[in-house]
């Protein structure tokens, strides 16, 4: 909807201490820039880092170096931890209270067409809710405080499979309608087609991988031929697989270079989740940086 | 899109939230804090003075008041305080972290350090007016205890400086009750589990009372020391206004001595003018007595009041550094 940045990281670390010596850095030198209005999907593996950097961005944590910045129209965070507590007492309408309370902005109807739309009684107390349902009441406070960015910790984690895909559209609705900025963590590699227009990749806490996803995909090509122990081709080679008979490489293409092989080989288009993953056992085999 | 919006984050606003979260603790502390304080109303009416029996009490009370101040005053007194720390102060913080609603709470527009702010400021509003109605009701039973049955019996246990007696004054109810909520809050933020804060919370409050009113409060400022010749009765002083610290007795040169020689002239001299005679040659010359006066009481009232003023101050300091940790961008 805008062309700004809705939050800027700037060289984030994040370092924890470990009674009784010692500490151990979940984060580092994380910089990034997520344009307003995009879904970006901060993917790692548990343990990466993801749940410490939508809490330092969210404000929960401080950092211990480096800052965050939010954008001139992203001024509104809203943070769905994930767990997705919630006052185990209090009804649904009584959460939603709760939201009115505690924000200086907040609009009781956007919350109620959520919960109605996935059918959660309000009379309720939140504590004999199913686990699903619990997630849609926090959904529902956060978009209540009209958030320009909104921040969800594996949102999909506690629904079934036509809720996740609910969720999902109604989600980019949200971003369609308002213009909303989306930043979710997952760590389902599969749960990301057609939702993320931007990536985040985290092992480690380090980023290996960020940026536009037509643009990632864009750049990655996949050469299919008979076996070969060089790349017939232009680009880094990321991942090359061998059997008797086929060798497929992974590249990645500098900028503007046209995937160009002679037949027998052909050219494969990547997916986001074959990028993730190769990117992910890359770093897992202690390949670190890969230069653009 | 924006029609439905309305304004939040106001005092109002978070007073629903403390109200909603606190309502039964409140509620029922109130009931029974205002039951024991009218019980405690009602039963003065039967402190009357009747007829002063030579040493004994003035006193003809039936048996619930007689219950309540040989038993129940002293053991209840300084509860409402300890449930306080316990039941107000512990939960506050450990069971946002324990249920991880803290995340919840502390991500929206109001920042941690409000949310706990102004949460502390109603909660301690109340507890306020709690422990001040107690202490008015407390205080107006031994006051009219001492008065009915004084220096005798009863009134004895219940002077201005004896525990019940000191503990009871108003403002003294008030602090207690604030350091109690500091003090559970502080270890809540801490802990972050809720039984766990309950119990350091508890031993911790049972500590700092017990320490400071048994070993701090008698030497608050340097006791008076008041001497009078052996033989002679103990003088008028040695009365319920006072705090008596120390008998004992002194030599020529005004050192005390141990109590030893003076014991054995009193089992082998039953006669008193023959234990004088015995006492004084031992080398005993006077009589001593350690006290803190009666017109001390206000100071150390202030004195008291300052010290646990100053220690809920340092809990309180420690549970907003504790909480800011989280910080609002």
């Amino acid at each position: 909807m805008s062309d700004g940045i809705a939050v800027t990281v700037d060289d984030l670390g994040k370092r924890y201490r470990r009674w009784p010596h010692g500490s151990v850095w979940a984060l580092r030198h994380c910089s990034f820039e997520l344009p307003a209005g995009v879904v970006a999907a901060l993917v790692g593996m548990n343990g990466a880092g993801k749940t410490t950097l939508m809490s330092v961005v969210t404000g929960l944590l401080a950092p211990t170096e480096g800052a965050v910045r939010l954008g001139d129209d992203a001024s509104r965070v809203s943070f769905v931890a994930q767990d997705k507590p919630l006052y185990r007492h209090f009804s649904v309408t009584d959460m939603l209270k709760v939201g009115a309370s505690l924000n200086r902005v907040w609009d009781q109807r956007r919350a109620l067409r959520w919960l109605e739309r996935f059918q959660i009684p309000l009379d309720r107390p939140c504590g004999r809710l199913s686990g699903g349902q619990q997630a849609q009441v926090a959904f529902a406070i956060a978009l209540g405080s009209c958030p320009s960015l909104l921040l969800l910790d594996e949102p999909l984690s506690n629904l079934d499979p036509l809720a996740r895909r609910e969720v999902t559209k109604e989600l980019l609705g949200e971003v369609a309608d308002t213009g909303l900025t989306v930043l979710l963590s997952t760590h389902v590699v599969a749960e990301l087609g057609g939702v993320a227009d931007h990536l985040l990749l985290l092992a480690a806490g380090t980023l290996l991988e960020q940026g536009d996803v037509d643009d990632l995909l864009a750049s990655h090509v996949r050469y299919v031929g008979p076996r070969s122990d060089t790349s017939p081709g232009p680009g880094q080679i990321l991942q090359a697989r061998h059997t008797d008979r086929q060798s497929t490489f992974l590249v990645r293409l500098a900028s503007d270079s046209a995937p160009r092989v002679d037949p027998p080989w052909t050219t494969q288009t990547v997916t986001l989740e074959d990028l993730v993953l190769v990117r992910l056992e890359m770093a897992r085999s202690g390949v670190r940086g890969v230069a653009a | 899109m924006m029609t439905a919006v309305r304004k939040g984050a106001r005092m109002v606003d978070l007073a629903w939230l403390t109200w909603r979260q606190h309502r039964w603790t409140i509620v029922v502390t109130a009931f029974a804090v205002a039951g024991y304080s009218a019980y405690l109303l009602v039963l003065r009416g039967d402190f009357v003075q009747v007829a002063c029996r030579n040493a004994g009490s003035c006193l003809n009370i039936g048996p619930a008041p007689q219950i309540l101040v040989s038993f129940l005053l002293p053991l209840v007194s300084p509860v409402l305080a300890g449930i306080v720390g316990l039941f107000w102060g512990a939960p506050l913080l450990a069971r946002e972290y324990e249920q991880r609603t803290h995340m919840l709470s502390w991500t929206q527009d109001v920042s941690s350090t409000r949310w706990l702010l102004t949460r502390l400021a109603l909660l301690g509003s109340v507890v306020t007016v709690l422990s001040a109605g107690y202490g008015i009701a407390g205080t107006a039973l031994v006051r009219q205890i001492v008065a009915a049955d004084h220096g005798r019996g009863f009134g004895g246990q219940y002077g201005p400086f004896t525990t019940t007696g000191f503990e009871l004054w108003p403002p003294m109810q008030v602090v207690y009750a604030l350091f109690g909520l500091a003090l559970g809050v502080a270890i809540s933020a801490v802990t972050r589990r809720t039984v766990m804060a309950m119990g350091v919370t508890l031993a911790a409050f049972i500590a700092a009372r017990v320490l400071i009113a048994v070993w701090a409060r008698p030497i608050y400022l340097p006791p008076m020391r008041s001497t009078f010749p052996i033989g002679e009765r103990q003088p008028a002083f040695t009365g319920v206004d006072i705090l008596e610290l120390r008998q004992g007795y002194l030599d020529k040169a005004g050192n005390p001595m141990s109590d030893a020689a003076a014991n054995d002239c009193f089992t082998s001299h039953p006669q008193s003018p023959t234990i004088s005679a015995c006492e004084r040659a031992h080398g005993i010359d006077r009589l001593f007595v350690d006290y803190q006066p009666a017109d001390r009481l206000p100071l150390f009232h202030l004195i008291e009041l300052g010290i646990f003023l100053a220690l809920s101050a340092g809990l309180l300091l420690l549970a907003w550094r504790l909480v800011r940790r989280a910080v609002s961008v």
